[in-house]
């Protein structure tokens, strides 16, 4: 059921935009079962290539079994206190959340016009950064990661265009073209990684708990704690994304900052 | 010596019988089983026909009146299903989509079958026909979408006919 919701918005974004192919979504498979084998708490830790993702069982057109995630249960916290908590207990290294944004669209996809694009995804991401004092046309080179919902490879592909990080209709060339060459791209090493604990696909999809094992992720790294799965952290700044409800209507972004990332 | 105490178990099976109601859209499932009619609900004030049928306005919450659409739509969107659960497993692989009956203003999500399954037989833009099982329960599987050119051969099937 929920893989035919979301293809419908990957294929409908195809017929618009020419993308993601099933080789570009493919992509989106490796990287991140790839990045769940460093991250120990993850599920689904996997080293495969694209031709496994393409070889693999069928699901729903063009979705094929390692493109979705492992529908699993699972716990997850975030600890938060507020601005004068934290100093009276002396936290150390805290991690701020200096943006939320939060949408809703239309919950009955035959509800909408454009059935390619998550307007949520959109209006989430502008109110965020916004509030974070960033902006959504230059977000990809304002933050160090981005831990996405990707609970299907094409919705993450997806999500690099509605959330900013390159115009839409590129998501696909964005990771494909710069398959695990360092500093471009998605990839752990790349321009800016996303889901480099493995995300969804890597880590397993607990619905419900998994919008604050990503929130918590990007903690996590903000803080230089991921441990295996860390990466370079410049800028200090770091967003969590998750999605949720019928017809994934509902998207939520978190925009987090350590020390350096507040200046 | 206390003997260990070992429980008894018996493999047994629990059935329930229910009814549900399909409420406010009631009429559609009922025109479905004895008239092989689709009705969608068009609102009173700003007239936006809706498919499925909404018995209020979900864009202004005014109440809305029954509409009968034509059996005839495009394909907005669609995909090819080759997992599912246990009641459409027999159908697999099958597709679905959203199609936008002519006349309706949003899209309903239903069963696309062809004789020649394949992505581009269903995709954005092709025109499909309602066929309607010969024995309807009054539920959404009691008819599906085929593309148009196949429309003659699937009613000349025993088991399923044309609309009205």
């Amino acid at each position: 059921m929920a893989a035919s919701s979301y293809v419908s918005m990957v294929n409908a974004h195809f017929e618009e935009f020419g993308n993601p192919t099933e080789e570009q979504m493919a992509h989106v498979s490796v990287k991140n079962h790839g990045n769940a084998m460093l991250n120990p708490k993850s599920q689904s830790p996997m080293e495969i290539t694209v031709e496994d993702v393409m070889n693999s069982r069928i699901i729903c057109y063009p979705f094929k079994m390692l493109d979705c995630c492992l529908y699993s249960e699972a716990s997850a916290a975030l600890i938060l206190a507020s601005e004068d908590k934290v100093k009276e207990l002396n936290i150390e290294n805290p991690i701020w959340i200096t943006g939320v944004g939060a949408a809703n669209t239309d919950c009955f996809i035959g509800n909408r016009e454009d059935m390619g694009r998550l307007y949520s995804n959109i209006y989430a991401a502008k109110a965020a950064y916004k509030m974070a004092g960033l902006e959504y046309n230059k977000i990809k080179n304002q933050i160090d990661l981005a831990e996405l919902h990707d609970a299907f490879s094409g919705q993450e592909v997806i999500s690099y265009e509605e959330l900013g990080f390159v115009p839409f209709g590129e998501g696909g060339s964005w990771i494909e073209k710069t398959f695990e060459k360092p500093g471009e791209g998605p990839w752990r090493e790349g321009e800016l990684p996303c889901c480099p604990s493995g995300g969804l696909i890597g880590c397993g999809h607990a619905v419900g708990a998994t919008g604050i094992m990503s929130t918590g992720e990007a903690a996590l790294q903000l803080r230089g704690d991921a441990g295996k799965h860390q990466v370079s952290i410049e800028k200090g700044r770091a967003i969590s994304h998750s999605i949720g409800g019928p017809g994934a209507a509902y998207a939520a972004i978190i925009v987090m900052a350590n020390k350096e990332g507040l200046k | 010596m206390v003997e260990k105490f070992q429980d008894h178990q018996i493999r047994d099976a629990i059935k329930i019988n229910y009814k549900y109601t399909m409420g406010g859209q009631s009429k559609f499932f009922i025109e479905v089983m004895k008239n092989k009619k689709l009705f969608g609900t068009k609102c009173t004030k700003c007239g936006k026909t809706w498919m499925p049928p909404r018995t209020s306005c979900s864009d202004c919450y005014e109440p809305t009146d029954w509409v009968e659409l034509n059996q005839t739509g495009t394909i907005n969107v669609s995909t090819i299903v080759w997992y599912t659960t246990s009641a459409f497993i027999k159908a697999v692989p099958y597709g679905i989509g959203f199609i936008k009956l002519d006349g309706a203003e949003t899209a309903l999500l239903q069963g696309i079958f062809s004789e020649n399954l394949v992505p581009s037989k269903i995709k954005k833009g092709k025109r499909v026909r309602a066929v309607f099982n010969k024995e309807r329960e009054g539920k959404m599987t009691d008819f599906f979408f085929v593309p148009e050119d196949e429309y003659e051969s699937w009613i000349s099937k025993p088991e399923f006919e044309g609309g009205v």
